[in-house]
């Protein structure tokens, strides 16, 4: 009873019903996640929603839908369903391939009466031809009937489609779970570590590229990677769509921007030195002083809409800053880089404009198993639709040559044409014309 | 002289000419018009053919960046795979449900900037002539099967009679016909899918993120996988099948207008929501 009960269990989960509830479930979730705002604090689905449907969304994680444990289960379970399917009917699949039917099991395709001549395997191989099914192909002999069959691959078609599904699935669980995200940015010379790594980072050089017309073409960043020791470990170009990949990192780039040198002196004294990027500050914790590049404007441009720059090349500098003291702003101002800037006992140089890159540092592991899986769903569409298998039986009787086909061979176009060229063929080898 | 627009232009008409024609064939019966619209067609299939050639030549690069390239190579695509059945199977009435989704296409492409801007560094990228011109062929494909199960549907409603019989197949070579236009574009779609994450994993850093566009291919995949499924298992043919592929060519649409439109705001503004819920 109890075994009974586990292969109820298991039929279930293999079933082709179940997997179709939960790529329903899954289009479900997936349609939600596009029309409900994902990743914001609860705050806002208590405020945006009545106090039952923020619940709701909260509790069900309907918030962070594609990474919610309901999510994750139904790609589990469905990625369970595929592989007890794939398992259950690997077996099946086989035997169906080594199966050579009886003529009952098959379709009478037509009957072709033979006159004098007697059929041999090159006759039933040329009717073969005419069924696409090439001499190529293995036959067997049973009984007086010459079978040959044609894409006996095409029965693993669907799976591999499932076969190619779960590798997806289960190598994007994999990559998801230990994946790795990091970031590097800096001037050129700026050398920074890649934090959670033993590595550290030198950006070489930083350029933007430009066409006639003033557009960007690409942003090309030259990198340095080295180990603790400061050891070269690789070095080389990157720009957009052509990451820089060392030992499972990909080095993106991903953004830019302006940042200059600033010095903070108090009185005479230079109490901090360093690089200031733009829509950051820089403090002095001890003196609780500090400055915010609020915005760079390559070609400031002062309009009736406020302050434009015109474009992003360095042909009228001017930057946005604002002081703060003991964290209330105090001073705020438009000036030239390397204008003066003084509050107090404190002054504030900012000068020497240049881009800044940054990069984006990905690892994703188990992309070559996803991929694996991405080719397999392709080759087994392919075999599934473009490859069908089919046998085709041919026979003497009595009254001339028999054909039957599997349903597959039944189904195919143009059989009335094809039915045409075999009594063709048929008269043309009475005749004694060498048909190939 | 003779450029791009003027190119675009001339195809749209032809277009329009060809739906009316096809129109005027169904309503009057006269095969004559069916040839008019078969050849305006073709003739329009050239112009835009054309135009997109001439585009080409223009940028450097294949019309599949923006909105107004990737509609106008869609409608091509649609054009293309019509002349083809067309062409195949012989069906005549074939162009009075097919030309209106060129039409409709090919308007909405009409109706974005045409405007020629440089290539953004995103856009640099051999897998985008790869992705995009498969999504080109795929919803070509199903804009064809849905052309075909409307004519199913239309078919199977409609009382049978000498024109019927001439003109519209029978309603089991329709649905054979647009099964085998889904098959076609779901094996481009997942070709879709598959180059999207290859690119996706160069330029961001992550095959796959769940981004509206992404999700929304995914969706209109699972359509179609769930009506490849009960069709061969099932048995779902005929008028259900038929009922489906309109549907899975309404998810398509959303995929490409939907999602660009009434998603677009999606990272800058939080995208819609519902407060009365």
């Amino acid at each position: 009873m109890k075994d009974s009960g586990m292969m109820k269990k298991i039929k279930f989960f293999e079933s082709m019903g179940f997997g179709v509830l939960l790529l329903v479930l899954i289009l479900i979730l997936s349609v939600i996640g596009t029309v409900l705002p994902q990743g914001r604090a609860p705050q806002f689905y208590s405020e945006s929603y009545s106090a039952y449907m923020a619940q709701l969304i909260l509790s069900l994680g309907l918030h962070r839908i594609y990474t919610s444990v309901l999510f994750a289960g139904l790609f589990t379970a469905l990625s369970l369903n595929l592989l007890l399917c794939s398992t259950v009917r690997l077996g099946k699949i086989v035997k169906k391939m080594r199966n050579v039917p009886d003529t009952s099991a098959l379709v009478r395709l037509g009957i072709y009466p033979l006159g004098k001549q007697k059929a041999d395997l090159n006759l039933f191989k040329g009717i073969c031809r005419l069924y696409g099914v090439s001499g190529i192909q293995k036959h067997k002999h049973r009984n007086g009937v010459y079978y040959f069959s044609k894409n006996k691959l095409g029965h693993f078609g669907s799976w591999f489609l499932h076969l190619g599904i779960m590798l997806v699935i289960l190598f994007y669980i994999y990559g998801q779970a230990t994946f790795f995200t990091g970031d590097v940015y800096g001037v050129p010379g700026e050398a920074m570590p890649l934090e959670g790594t033993n590595y550290r980072t030198e950006i070489k050089e930083f350029d933007v590229q430009y066409r006639a017309d003033g557009s960007v073409s690409q942003y090309t960043t030259k990198l340095e990677l080295l180990d603790q020791g400061g050891r070269k470990l690789v070095s080389g170009s990157l720009n957009v769509n052509n990451p820089l990949r060392y030992n499972g990192y990909s080095f993106y780039q991903t953004g830019m921007g302006w940042a200059a040198d600033c010095k903070i002196y108090k009185g005479a004294e230079l109490i901090k030195s360093g690089i200031l990027y733009e829509k950051a500050a820089s403090h002095v914790p001890d003196e609780k002083i500090g400055i915010a590049l609020m915005r760079f404007y390559p070609d400031f441009a002062a309009t009736e809409n406020g302050f434009v720059t015109q474009s992003d090349r360095p042909n009228n500098p001017a930057m946005l800053y604002a002081v703060y003291y003991r964290n209330e702003l105090v001073k705020m101002d438009i000036v030239k880089p390397g204008d003066a800037i003084k509050w107090n006992q404190y002054s504030f140089g900012i000068d020497e404009f240049r881009r800044y890159t940054y990069l984006q540092v990905n690892k994703m592991q188990g992309q070559l198993g996803a991929a694996l899986g991405g080719l397999l769903m392709l080759g087994g569409l392919l075999l599934t639709f473009y490859f069908k298998p089919g046998i085709l039986a041919v026979m003497q009787q009595d009254n001339g040559l028999v054909i039957y086909g599997s349903k597959e061979i039944a189904a195919m176009e143009n059989n009335k044409v094809r039915d045409k060229k075999i009594r063709l063929f048929l008269n043309k080898k009475e005749e004694g014309i060498d048909v190939r | 002289m003779f450029g791009e627009k003027q190119g675009f232009l001339a195809a749209l008409i032809l277009y329009s000419l060809a739906a009316l024609a096809y129109i005027t064939f169904y309503i009057s019966k006269r095969l004559k018009y069916s040839a008019y619209g078969s050849w305006l067609v073709r003739a329009g299939l050239l112009f835009h053919t054309g135009a997109l050639a001439m585009r080409t030549v223009q940028t450097s690069y294949l019309p599949l960046t923006s909105q107004y390239e990737f509609a106008t190579s869609f409608a091509w695509g649609i054009s293309l795979f019509f002349v083809g059945f067309e062409l195949r199977y012989k069906i005549r009435t074939l162009g009075v449900f097919a030309t209106p989704l060129i039409l409709i296409v090919t308007f909405y492409a009409a109706l974005q900037s045409s405007e020629i801007r440089p290539l953004m560094p995103a856009l640099q990228s051999k897998w985008l002539v790869v992705h995009v011109s498969t999504a080109v062929l795929s919803y070509g494909s199903f804009a064809v099967a849905c052309a075909v199960s409307i004519m199913y549907l239309i078919r199977d409603k409609i009382k049978e009679d000498d024109f019927t019989r001439a003109h519209m197949p029978q309603l089991s070579i329709l649905d054979n016909i647009s099964y085998k236009a889904i098959t076609f574009g779901f094996f481009m779609l997942t070709l879709v899918i598959i180059t999207g994450a290859i690119w996706a994993e160069r330029a961001w850093g992550r095959y796959w993120q769940w981004d509206p566009k992404e999700t929304w291919s995914f969706i209109t995949w699972i359509i179609y996988a769930l009506y490849l499924h009960v069709r061969l298992n099932r048995g779902w043919r005929n008028k259900k099948a038929a009922w489906y592929a309109i549907i899975g060519f309404a998810s398509i649409l959303f995929t490409y207008i939907g999602v660009n439109t009434l998603l677009a705001g999606y990272h800058s503004y939080g995208l819609i929501y519902w407060p009365w819920l």
